[in-house]
């Protein structure tokens, strides 16, 4: 009888502390929680190019895995896609990109653009009017573009 | 006994059942060249031609028929180069798929006879081998779709290949002063290669080496050769790796031309050799054309 009044209390406590550990694990919140409850700021980013995009008679087209010429993602996720319209020194303007405090990434490839010269690629991004970043790079003739730029929505005096 | 038998035969082919390899049966060495780029060691790939030989007139062998037997994908290149279809007949006769690696090309078309050909050899061209990649990519994956991550990072890579082929064929033939960018070789094979370049080319056979309309060497095609060669000013014509350089030679004395060697075109070269790749041929041709003619 106290063997299994004993082994009773046992499996109680034990129910108990594992009761209280699943809770905790799921009520403490991941990061992702922690940006969402942060207000949210709208940015704009500027990608400004030294050359016309155009179809890329290179890219791997298998059917769900189509590469565009011209990408842009932000931290990681591709958020404009496109083969043709970006056009030589014409911005191209992303406004109200709902970004929360921290810092953020934007990547933007494009297919190298052959037997124009050097080619270039400008990226700001702005939040109400202040540049966080503002970076250019260069690349040679045929080579692959691939351009980044780092930001914090935290900071709002300059690079 | 009859479950021990059964049991013994399923451990004696346990080996066959996991780790057997999928097939890839092609016809051309090109494409043999272009698949093994993008299967790596995920796929065994077979060829029907072997270096030399010429798709316009082979004719298919008793172990051919076996190749394609133990397929699980055949691989042409189309557009009739494989003469009288022989690589269609092939697949249908055992009955195994077929992809047609120079799908989605748009085709130039020949005249010859009244006739309107399609051109086949479409590959001459980095671009359209970035076709032929698609093509045999998507393939390759419909067979072993496991091993799609591996096809499409090999895929990419030869791509980027191919692409920085195309940048590098620009800039070499760009020493050629345009009015000499006049190419003369035994067939119509390169009609891709200088549009693309910027070129005019002439050959005394039509497109096929073969006997189908259009193919073939006339006195009125190797008449009309050597006329252009002497209006043009050429001053280097060249022969072909797969195809006998007699008619040429004969055809640079009757000019007073000579001849710039030899061309990689509806084959590569063998093993070992600077053109045993699509990228080598390419690279090999154009050097050989640039120091001809410029």
């Amino acid at each position: 009888m106290r063997f299994l009044l004993t082994l009773a209390v046992w499996a109680v406590t034990a129910a108990v502390v594992l009761t209280f550990f699943v809770f905790r694990n799921n009520s403490s919140g991941s990061v992702e929680d922690v940006k969402n409850i942060l207000p949210e700021r709208d940015i704009s980013i500027e990608i400004t190019t030294t050359f016309s995009t155009e179809k890329d008679p290179f890219a791997l087209n298998i059917s769900d895995d189509k590469q565009k010429a011209f990408t842009v993602s932000l931290d990681g996720k591709a958020v404009y896609e496109a083969d043709t319209g970006i056009e030589k020194g014409e911005p191209l303007i992303l406004k109200a990109v709902k970004l929360s405090d921290g810092q953020h990434e934007v990547m933007v490839t494009s297919a190298p653009v052959s037997g124009a010269g050097d080619n270039a690629v400008r990226i700001r991004a702005v939040m109400d009017g202040v540049v966080l970043n503002d970076n250019t790079d260069w690349f040679t003739d045929g080579q692959e573009i691939v351009s980044v730029i780092r930001f914090d929505t935290g900071k709002t005096d300059g690079k | 006994m009859f479950f021990r038998s059964v049991l013994f035969l399923f451990v004696l082919n346990l080996p066959y059942l996991l780790f057997a390899q999928t097939v890839a049966v092609v016809s051309t060495t090109q494409i043999y060249d272009i698949t093994k780029n993008i299967a790596g060691d995920d796929v065994k790939v077979l060829s029907i031609l072997a270096p030399g030989q010429d798709p316009h007139t082979y004719s298919p062998v008793p172990a051919d028929i076996e190749k394609v037997k133990s397929a699980d994908i055949v691989i042409e290149n189309g557009l009739h180069l494989e003469g009288k279809n022989w690589m269609k007949n092939l697949a249908a006769d055992a009955k195994k798929p077929l992809v047609t690696a120079s799908d989605g090309i748009v085709p130039l078309i020949l005249e010859a006879h009244g006739e309107k050909i399609n051109d086949p050899h479409a590959w001459f061209t980095p671009q359209n081998a970035a076709v032929y990649v698609n093509n045999i990519t998507r393939a390759l994956i419909r067979i072993d779709p496991e091993k799609k991550e591996n096809f499409v990072m090999r895929a990419k890579l030869y791509l980027a290949q191919l692409r920085a082929l195309d940048g590098w064929i620009k800039k070499e033939v760009s020493v050629i002063p345009p009015d000499r960018r006049v190419l003369v070789t035994n067939h119509d094979a390169f009609n891709y290669f200088a549009k693309e370049y910027g070129f005019v080319n002439t050959a005394p056979t039509g497109w096929s080496t073969g006997s189908e309309v259009g193919g073939g060497v006339t006195p009125e095609r190797r008449e009309k050769a050597v006329r252009s060669i002497k209006e043009m000013r050429v001053r280097t014509i060249f022969f072909e790796t797969t195809i006998n350089p007699k008619l040429i030679r004969e055809i640079a004395a009757d000019a007073g031309v000579r001849v710039g060697g030899s061309l990689y075109s509806d084959s590569m070269g063998d093993e070992g050799t600077p053109g045993e790749t699509y990228i080598g041929m390419m690279r090999e041709n154009v050097l050989k054309i640039v120091r001809g003619l410029k």
